[in-house]
């Protein structure tokens, strides 16, 4: 009898999900109905090089475009500015991104679901290159244009990737190191130890704001007179360009969680601060810089004779930078590259040539967090 | 003894195919310990479980203080006063004794528990029982024994007026059931209605005053323990069938050698200074009540449990059996009382079966090479005569006697010639039985030597060449087939030393 | 009965036997680790490590009590980790981003921890399904649920400083520029009601019944599938309230995140002599274990063990643990 009632309920969920699945198909297929239905109507064209249709029209475009995830209130405003600039061109966007940015698998998959779809133009940030090949090839078998954007599509097949609209992060990661090098330049005496806390050692985008941080550090202290060496994760270590001198009075010293738990960082930043001779930490992104702010509570040292970087902007960070726990963050232009990648996108499937665009980035501080050019960049208002 | 206070009549229960009790008579009087005995499968706890309510009755009355009963659950009878020890105990052994004894029931001072108080009433009960256990002890922390007086104490605390014990010496030391007597005792005493379930002659004669025998379901007689012999209550047990085609006498030669040969083995309680020797050719016949050790001697010898002590000798050479495979390797074969849970796996097919004790012998390399299994796999079907459409038939699909044939086949295939039958007709209906047993008679008449452990009279009598009977772990008697009577085995096979 | 009632002087002393052999080792152990890390590090010694060390262990400690229930029916909650991340993400969610009162995030928190944990009790004793396999369900359930109720986003709540930021001084009051860990005070509070609960109240009793022997237990006449589903209806609520302490101590989470966590509180458990296979367990060993777990876990980085070695040595303590829990069973066989 039990049974029996759970396998009427169980039907009964499958005919209601399954109804519900067919109203949503209807209602889908008639808004999308004109653009769906021509492309597929065009396919042998689209085969074709791109370049043979310059006057595509803009209502007909449909770009996919598959984030490195959308759980950050960065990608919100990414998202953001591909949006609003998808409106004012008249053109149709999806974004879509994994559940978390160690998700591989789930990226590869939001990729082979964007070009089961026809688009135009698609627009990438890739976890990892490695797992897409075979995706970024049919791309260019197929003749379907892709622009990377925030930390792109490094290594890609030759002449797959059109365009890459992203911040330099190794030079904004640079930016960073000559603030916090100009700030405690005159607090080394004997050896001291800068602390990089970072999300994770795969990211391009995380490992190169952190290289650029540790080897213009590394540059600035050695011209400085003093020597310099990288300790602590292995990536750091081999992919810094800072020659590493034993018993050198500049460590710096890299901690990367095992996985991404705040609760984990904030304990990197405890250990950190237990270390002789801190006098800096810098986190090289939001997560990171928000364990900064968070061990702050118990640690205050931190924004006193610690001084503390950060990067990206949530509002915990914000709040910091105004305090004063952080001496200053940077802050990409998220908004900005939103915009610049569906503008990328538009003149790539128009067929006109496009390259390598730089977002750009700012150090922002409690001075200058409140003028309008910094300010419209920060995304955790 | 006192008045009646239960009576039983003419109860009668069917299970499909099964008629389990035929109008079975019981009379409990206040004031008495009445045994219940019979042979394994005579019907004594179907008997219990219909009074307890587990299983209704097909018909037959059930009188209780005077009045007609008929409870629908343990706890309707339980609530009445009529309480079963188990022999399989029921306790929560990480909680206390006093907190085991009133589960369910317990003393509340506001929400919480008051565990003093189920303490001394704990410490009260077992005053009137005159045994000392303290109530705060954890459960799992007392010998069996002492459980099995929480157990009672547990049912004097429910206003018990019937208290049935199910073989509750059977896994107590002489001390304990010293003990367990003496409070039985007092509870006639008391006047209380005890039936007490054993298969140990000897106790019935100390401790009981009136025995009802029953047998294949039926109701035999009830004497007066005093005024009967044992002999009068085992005659009464094995009755005076006759059975078919008992064998009369060995089919072994004289002088055919031994090819196994175990002495004083010793593995647990159940298995205790074990020792008897298997001649080429033989089939062994191993009988005994339930729990009589014998299952425990064959996994002991076979390496599937381990054994304290003892030496086994296999062609006259001393062998070291510590794992099933090197019992494999010495060519002993075992076919579990339990085929679906030891014997055979009933998702595969009768080829993979048959060759899964030696596989090693059908490796092509990394692959097995399933042409020669199906090639083997057939002729043993053709053999054994196993009825199965093909070697690729799923052995769920095969009727219980196919199923033991692959089994059979199994240990064949893997060449073993010492087999070990552990119940070899278990669940196998009539017609497939004979053909099991003619395939035996066949195996041991090319040489093989079988042991074969049996809880049917009419089995080891036709098919044995010589008995070993135990009882509680022990070897109590040895019988060569020619001398071998029913009775003559059940009375080893009740021995207590 | 000699057999039974092995033991020497020390295992027989009486508070020995009062308190448990396992729990006075592991006090042992912890404190040893306490010189330990204090000896290797000077930053050890300091007021701030204990400060953060009791961040650790509050989320960690609630989840441990809620799980331990589930434990000693001999059961487990995997949901946990993953729930409590998704529970404060529901609940950072409604007050950021919705900008309802705090208190209703502090209630919705809670209540999706009870919500979740009522699924997994019935799923268990009225669906049957293994309690292992269940809450693995729910646990992916959870872990998406989160993500896609807040958007995909990952949710900060409210700074200290901030008008409705008063949820992170639940567990961490400032008084005079002094950071006092007034959540250790509400944790043992819990701990003690709750142990109270376990040993004293008839559910209580009952949940240790069904883990020492169902069957029995049913045959007593008692309800076991509604005690059983009520362990999973604290387990449930107390990572509600371990959501709220996570999100009071670090503030953010990412949606998915949490995995892992649960196997901290029931290591915890475990090493506090709560037994995998039911019947044992108290909530002191639990408390006791979970403070070992938060020490491993900000001492090991101090001695310069980077993230990966402290999994290892972290794991390597769970199998001494287990195989404890082993030989308890085995005695108790």
């Amino acid at each position: 009898m039990k049974k029996k009632v759970l396998a009427v309920l169980l039907t009964a969920a499958m005919a209601a999900t399954l109804l519900a699945g067919c109203g949503n198909n209807g209602s889908t297929e008639e808004t999308n109905a004109p653009a769906a239905e021509e492309p597929a109507a065009e396919e042998p064209a689209a085969e074709e090089p791109a370049a043979e249709e310059p006057a595509a029209d803009a209502g007909q475009m449909s770009f996919e475009i598959v984030s490195k995830g959308l759980q950050h209130e960065y990608w919100q405003a990414v998202k953001q500015g591909v949006e609003s600039k998808a409106a004012e061109l008249g053109v149709s966007v999806n974004f879509v991104g994994p559940d978390s940015e160690s998700n591989y698998d789930q990226q590869v998959q939001q990729v082979e679901n964007a070009l089961n779809s026809n688009p135009t133009a698609i627009g990438l940030a890739a976890l990892s290159t490695d797992t897409l090949m075979a995706q970024l090839q049919t791309c260019l078998d197929k003749g379907i244009p892709v622009v990377g954007f925030d930390s792109g599509v490094p290594g890609a097949p030759e002449g797959s990737v059109l365009a890459n609209c992203s911040t330099d992060n190794y030079a904004a990661g640079a930016m960073a190191a000559e603030k916090v090098y100009e700030a405690v330049k005159d607090k080394i005496d004997g050896t001291v130890r800068v602390g990089v806390v970072a999300q994770d050692s795969v990211s391009e985008s995380v490992v190169n704001r952190g290289l650029g941080f540790i080897d213009k550090f590394a540059e600035l202290a050695v011209a400085d007179g003093h020597t310099a060496t990288v300790v602590g994760n292995e990536r750091y270590i081999n992919d810094s360009k800072c020659e590493k001198t034993d018993g050198a009075n500049v460590v710096i010293d890299v901690r990367v969680p095992q996985q991404v738990d705040s609760a984990m960082s904030v304990a990197d930043v405890n250990s950190l601060l237990g270390e002789k001779g801190i006098i800096a930490l810098y986190g090289s992104n939001e997560h990171s810089a928000n364990a900064i702010v968070t061990a702050a509570e118990n640690h205050s040292e931190i924004g006193d004779t610690v001084v503390a970087a950060g990067f990206d902007s949530g509002a915990a960070q914000i709040q910091a930078v105004r305090d004063g726990v952080l001496l200053g963050s940077i802050t990409q232009a998220p908004v900005a590259m939103g915009e610049i990648l569906v503008q990328t996108l538009y003149d790539a499937a128009q067929g006109k040539s496009v390259s390598d665009t730089d977002t750009g980035c700012q150090w922002y501080t409690a001075d200058n967090i409140d003028d309008p050019a910094i300010w419209d960049n920060l995304y955790g208002k | 003894m006192g008045d009646v206070i239960l009576t039983m009549k003419g109860i009668d229960k069917s299970f499909p195919g099964v008629h389990a009790l035929d109008h079975v008579n019981l009379e409990v009087r206040k004031g008495e310990v009445h045994a219940l005995m019979g042979e394994n499968g005579a019907g004594k706890s179907t008997l219990m479980k219909v009074l307890t309510g587990i299983y209704s009755k097909d018909s037959g009355t059930i009188t209780y203080e005077g009045k007609e009963v008929e409870f629908t659950n343990p706890r309707e009878a339980q609530d009445a006063g009529i309480v079963i020890v188990h022999q399989e105990l029921n306790m929560m052994g990480h909680l206390t004794v006093a907190q085991n004894i009133f589960i369910g029931r317990e003393f509340m001072k506001g929400k919480l528990i008051d565990d003093k108080k189920m303490n001394e009433e704990a410490k009260k009960l077992f005053d009137q029982l005159g045994i000392d256990i303290d109530p705060k002890e954890t459960m799992s922390r007392l010998t069996v024994g002492k459980q099995q007086m929480c157990e009672i104490a547990k049912a004097i605390s429910h206003d018990a007026k019937v208290i049935v014990f199910d073989e509750p010496s059977a896994a107590l030391t002489e001390a304990e059931i010293e003990e367990l007597f003496k409070i039985i005792r007092d509870l006639r005493n008391k006047q209380m209605g005890i039936v007490y379930i054993s298969h140990r002659m000897d106790e019935i004669k100390v401790i009981t005053d009136r025995v009802t025998v029953m047998r294949d379901g039926g109701y035999v007689g009830t004497l007066i323990t005093k005024d009967s012999t044992k002999d009068d209550i085992i005659n009464m047990m094995v009755g005076r069938v006759i059975y078919e085609d008992p064998k009369t006498e060995s089919a072994v030669p004289k002088d055919a050698p031994v090819v196994l040969k175990v002495e004083h083995l010793n593995a647990g309680k159940m298995v205790r200074d074990v020792s008897f020797e298997l001649r080429k050719g033989e089939i062994l016949g191993f009988s005994g009540l339930m729990g009589a050790g014998r299952t425990e001697t064959a996994r002991a010898l076979f390496g599937a449990d381990p054994k304290e002590s003892g030496d086994v000798y296999v062609n006259g050479n001393k062998v070291d059996i510590k794992t099933p495979q090197d019992a494999v390797k010495y060519g002993i074969g075992y076919l579990s009382e339990d085929r679906k849970r030891y014997g055979i796996v009933v998702g595969k097919t009768v080829a993979e079966n048959s060759t899964m004790a030696s596989l090693e012998n059908f490796m092509k390399g990394m692959f097995i090479d399933k042409k020669k299994e199906d090639e083997v796999a057939q002729q043993y079907v053709e053999t054994l005569k196993t009825k199965t459409p093909s070697v690729d038939q799923l052995v769920v699909n095969l009727s219980g006697g196919n199923q033991q044939k692959v089994v059979i086949a199994k240990w064949l295939v893997r060449n073993c010639d010492i087999l070990i039958f552990d119940e070899p007709t278990r669940g196998i209906d009539v017609g497939a039985k004979s053909e099991i047993y003619q395939l035996m008679s066949e195996l041991a008449a090319q040489g093989k030597s079988i042991i074969m452990i049996s809880s049917e009279m009419t089995e080891i009598l036709r098919m044995s060449d010589r008995i070993v009977v135990m009882c509680e772990g022990k070897k109590t008697g040895e019988l060569d087939i020619s001398e071998a009577t029913q009775e003559r085995i059940m009375h080893a096979a009740t021995l207590r030393d | 009965m000699s057999e039974k009632k092995k033991g020497n002087a020390f295992t027989n002393n009486p508070l020995v036997k009062a308190v448990g052999l396992q729990k006075i080792v592991v006090v042992l152990v912890l404190i040893l680790l306490v010189v330990v890390f204090s000896v290797a590090s000077s930053a050890f010694r300091q007021y701030s490590t204990l400060l953060s060390v009791l961040d650790c262990t509050y989320y960690l400690a609630l989840l441990g009590i809620g799980v331990t229930f589930c434990l000693i029916t001999g059961g487990v909650d995997l949901s946990i980790g993953t729930g409590m991340f998704c529970y404060a993400l529901v609940g950072g969610y409604l007050i950021t981003k919705q900008e309802t009162p705090v208190i209703v995030g502090i209630v919705v928190t809670v209540l999706c921890g009870l919500l979740v944990g009522t699924i997994n009790g019935l799923i268990v004793s009225k669906g049957g399904h293994a309690p292992f396999l269940a809450t693995l369900c729910t646990m992916m359930i959870v872990r998406g649920m989160g993500a896609i109720i807040t958007g995909n986003s990952s949710i900060t709540w409210p700074s200290a400083k901030a008008p409705n930021g008063w949820t992170r001084l639940i567990f961490k009051m400032d008084v005079g520029g002094t950071k006092v860990p007034i959540g250790l005070l509400w944790v043992l509070i819990l701990a003690v009601v709750m142990s109270i609960f376990l040993n004293k109240s008839r559910p209580g009793r009952y949940i240790i019944a069904i883990g020492s022997n169902k069957e029995a237990t049913r045959l007593s006449g008692v309800n076991v599938a509604k005690y059983q589903t009520l362990a999973y209806m604290i387990s449930g609520v107390f990572t509600g309230l371990a959501a709220l302490a996570y999100s009071s101590a670090f503030q953010s989470m990412i949606p998915g995140g949490g995995g892992g966590i649960e196997l901290n509180a029931i290591g915890g458990a475990i090493i506090g002599g709560t037994s995998m296979s039911g019947g044992m367990g108290t909530i002191s060993g639990t408390i006791i274990g979970v403070f070992l777990m938060s020490v491993l876990q900000l001492g090991l980085p101090m001695v310069g063990l980077q993230a990966n070695w402290q999994q290892v040595i972290i794991g390597l303590v769970l199998i001494i643990a287990v195989y404890i829990d082993v030989l308890k069973n085995k005695r108790l066989a």
